[in-house]
């Protein structure tokens, strides 16, 4: 079973592209395909915790993303960069990631068979 | 060497992506590649049977038809997502007390797990 990895890199609720990645990550993990997740650009807002979705008429996906251990899903990935360049800490985030640099980023990536981005 | 693909269609029937991913499955099965599915997932636009563009403009949504039957390459929509966008088949259309349904001939609905299983053991996933 080839590995795949899930590239976010919008921001959540002014579009569906949150919620549909998430539900091909669930899909895919509950197949027992080995999965990794990455967050780039403006798709770490959607790590942000405190985030009152239901003013926009969305469910908050911070909450499902708490849940990734369950489904055995322990590759999260952030860029750097993009953090630093939003103003945003670790301590921001709503689950426990790993924060890797561009460098990594890339090494990283080549780690999966195949990749989607949203 | 001959190669197993699965496209991701996430490109709107109005986007360019919609077509190249035409251009590019038809240079792969004349290039004796082999497509196993190619899955509409945000795209779900261009599995619409209202689609009617100007007649001087491309339909995107005929080509894959005519693609599909020539080729024997299964397009499978996704149901959650085509449901989301307001496309169904008759079948739906009947459980979910919809009064007309609007897939295109040519397109089945399907789950993500089919296209989990298709991906899963590919050679190539491509998504425009």
């Amino acid at each position: 079973m080839k590995s795949l990895a899930i590239i976010n890199s919008t921001a959540p609720y002014g579009q569906c592209n949150y919620r549909e990645s998430l539900d091909m990550l669930l899909a895919n993990a509950s197949y027992d395909r080995p999965v990794g997740l990455f967050f780039e650009g403006d798709g770490v807002f959607q790590l942000l915790k405190n985030t009152d979705a239901g003013l926009t008429g969305n469910k908050d996906v911070t909450k499902t993303y708490g849940l990734l251990e369950l489904y055995d899903i322990e590759e999260v990935f952030v860029s750097k960069q993009s953090l630093l360049k939003r103003n945003l800490t670790r301590e921001q985030l709503a689950i426990d990631v790993n924060v890797i640099d561009d460098a990594q980023w890339f090494v990283t990536l080549n780690n999966y068979n195949q990749a989607l981005s949203f | 060497m001959s190669l197993n693909y699965v496209l991701v269609i996430n490109s709107e029937v109005t986007s360019q992506g919609a077509h190249s991913a035409y251009l590019f499955a038809q240079e792969l099965i004349s290039q004796q590649h082999t497509i196993t599915q190619v899955f509409f997932y945000q795209g779900i636009s261009v599995t619409n049977s209202l689609v009617s563009p100007a007649s001087d403009e491309t339909n995107v949504t005929a080509l894959w038809q005519t693609f599909s039957a020539s080729h024997n390459v299964p397009l499978i929509s996704c149901i959650s997502a085509s449901l989301r966008r307001g496309v169904v088949d008759d079948t739906v259309a009947k459980e979910q007390h919809l009064t007309n349904h609007n897939l295109a001939d040519g397109f089945t609905l399907g789950g993500l797990g089919e296209f989990v299983t298709a991906s899963a053991g590919c050679d190539r996933l491509v998504q425009f």
